[in-house]
């Protein structure tokens, strides 16, 4: 990549400058006359650094550059047109009054991402309490920290299939309530309206538990364990300890795991949604990333679509950044 | 408490696995499901082509990504801290946001419907996620090994790959199993550009609905034998994705 004559030409400076047993900081004494000597030379070692520093970050800025950041950029573009892929018409901002006011079924949309957003913290706060039972060396704990972490290794589309097979109507939800004497309340719970939102979310709640459960796990890890003792032996009970001692500490893991969980609620269960409901019965299990799939490549308007993940895009960032600042993180994810 | 929470969680996949060696209705012991995904889907062709795939792609970004992590942390140049800040703001660019331009131009170029076409897409997301990674473990290392190895009469890009990268290999472990798990896992942009002759294990499984394998058991079958590969993957490398999901929070 770089021409190999430079390079060995800069070692060549350095360990002119660097005589040996120099860099230990034992030697550290005779600093005058050589420190101004490294500083001449160095300067343009640094130099040389830079340019190969510049060469080795250059094909990943071309990659970024040309695979997220133009199409960014043209997305934005396109957001403000009608386009079917071959011709645009700019329309302006009205494509986004359009969007919000004409566009069917987008009220429903928008609800349905608010409620994976609503969904979040019931998820978190039984992730929490499973971990806070692992630090404290429940029955189990063991075992437990070993299989709850594995449905991170499965794909959105096996987790749709199987919890697919289990909540239909000859599945073993049904089969669970009626060996209960619960058999009145068995029901296709992906065919309904009423019951796919709730079924998909509770689907999407356990893929993630173990995700977050591990994030709790580490931040406990972090508070030491004289903590717990004092604040037992000033005569607080599990409860208080928990909103007393863990959660103010655990403030930046709550909120690592909130955006975890919501980067992959917002934008990551396409494959979920597509294998379990399709996105039905109408729209009552669509959101927002999915509708820009059905606005693109089943309807064809894709400046519609566009517009679509604009939309997904600001409200990711809005939502991130607001996290970041209640939880005392920058936004580092 | 913990066994009654962990049961509960195992439950649906145990109950569903189980339920592919049952005859539906009747539970008789059978194994025609599992025939029957293998004669009526490619499943292994399929996870042939998910196997390809997404070690293209992790070669790809670990060749692409992990110079520049190095560069922006040891090689510094005017303008390699936007490049790090411009990493982490692409992180958070959700998929379907540049997925249909990007689509489009893609079409133009004729790379829809290329193994290649679709491994460029991963790799290109992939990358700011592994320079991030990247630029944050090389950091870590202190400066007096680069130094060493330039006493020792190592340029730049000697030192880069004689010293630091074998340093970095718990980096690149990290950056590997996430890139793979992800390929392995993703269904949209496999759906989108690759081959209709040639489908990853997550597309095959995904349009099995509405064809004349449209059996939920052997749609399950299928799926419990698609994620052994990953499966494995996690079972080996455990810590590393530990270590990945948790970086954000632990600097």
């Amino acid at each position: 990549m770089t021409q190999p004559s430079s390079n060995s030409a800069g070692a060549v400076t350095f360990s002119d400058v660097a005589a040996p047993g120099e860099l230990e900081p034992a030697t550290e004494p005779p600093v005058g006359r050589r420190r101004t000597r490294a500083r001449s030379a160095s300067s343009t070692t640094f130099q040389r650094r830079a340019r190969v520093g510049f060469l080795f970050a250059l094909p990943a800025m071309v990659a970024v550059v040309g695979i997220m950041l133009i199409p960014l950029f043209q997305a934005a573009y396109y957001s403000l047109t009608t386009w079917d892929g071959l011709t645009s018409t700019y329309i302006g901002f009205s494509a986004y009054t359009q969007l919000f006011f004409h566009t069917v079924g987008i009220g429903q949309i928008l609800e349905n991402n608010a409620w994976v957003v609503i969904s979040i913290p019931v998820g978190l706060s039984l992730a929490l309490v499973a971990a806070f039972l692992t630090a404290t060396k429940a029955v189990g704990w063991k075992l437990f920290r070993k299989v709850v972490f594995f449905p991170v290794a499965l794909s959105w589309v096996v987790i749709g299939i199987v919890f697919g097979a289990f909540l239909a109507q000859d599945g073993g939800l049904n089969a669970l309530l009626r060996a209960s004497g619960l058999g009145h309340f068995t029901q296709d719970w992906l065919g309904s309206p009423a019951t796919a939102l709730p079924a998909l979310l509770c689907t999407f709640a356990w893929a993630m538990f173990g995700i977050n459960t591990v994030i709790f796990i580490s931040g406990l890890a972090t508070i030491p364990h004289e903590l717990f003792d004092a604040a037992r032996v000033d005569g607080a009970g599990t409860v208080r300890v928990m909103l007393h001692v863990v959660l103010p500490i655990m403030r930046r893991f709550v909120g690592l795991a909130f955006v975890v969980t919501l980067i992959s609620g917002f934008t990551g269960i396409f494959g979920l949604i597509y294998v379990m409901t399709s996105g039905g019965p109408g729209f009552s299990t669509t959101t927002l990333e999915f509708q820009v799939y059905q606005e693109a490549f089943s309807l064809g308007n894709l400046g519609t679509a566009a517009a679509l993940g604009m939309v997904l895009f600001a409200m990711m960032a809005v939502l991130t950044a607001v996290i970041g600042v209640i939880s005392g993180r920058s936004s580092d994810f | 408490m913990l066994l009654i929470i962990g049961v509960v969680l195992l439950y649906p996949v145990i109950d569903a696995a189980v339920g592919t060696f049952l005859t539906q209705g009747t539970g008789q012991p059978t194994l025609q499901y599992w025939s029957q995904v293998f004669h009526a889907v490619p499943v292994l062709g399929d996870m042939g082509v998910s196997l390809v795939l997404s070690v293209v792609v992790v070669c790809g970004v670990i060749l692409i990504a992990t110079p520049c992590g190095y560069a922006l942390a040891k090689l510094r140049f005017r303008g390699s801290g936007v490049v790090f800040a411009l990493a982490v703001a692409c992180m958070m660019i959700p998929t379907e946001s540049i997925l249909i331009p990007e689509y489009i131009n893609f079409v133009r170029l004729g790379l829809v419907g290329t193994l290649w076409g679709t491994a460029a897409v991963y790799v290109g997301m992939g990358i700011p996620f592994g320079v991030f990674l990247t630029a944050n473990y090389f950091r870590q290392i202190p400066d007096s090994l680069v130094e060493a190895a330039h006493v020792d009469g190592a340029g730049n890009v000697q030192a880069f790959l004689r010293v630091m990268l074998p340093l970095a290999r718990p980096a690149l472990a990290i950056v590997a199993v996430m890139q793979f798990l992800g390929v392995w896992n993703d269904l949209l942009t496999a759906l989108l550009f690759m081959p209709q002759q040639m489908q990853t294990i997550g597309v095959g499984l995904a349009s099995l609905p509405g064809t004349h394998v449209a059996n939920t058991n052997a749609m399950v079958a299928g799926s419990v034998l698609s994620a052994i590969p990953p499966v494995l993957v996690y079972l080996i490398f455990q810590r590393h994705l530990i270590g990945g999901l948790t970086m954000g929070a632990e600097k």
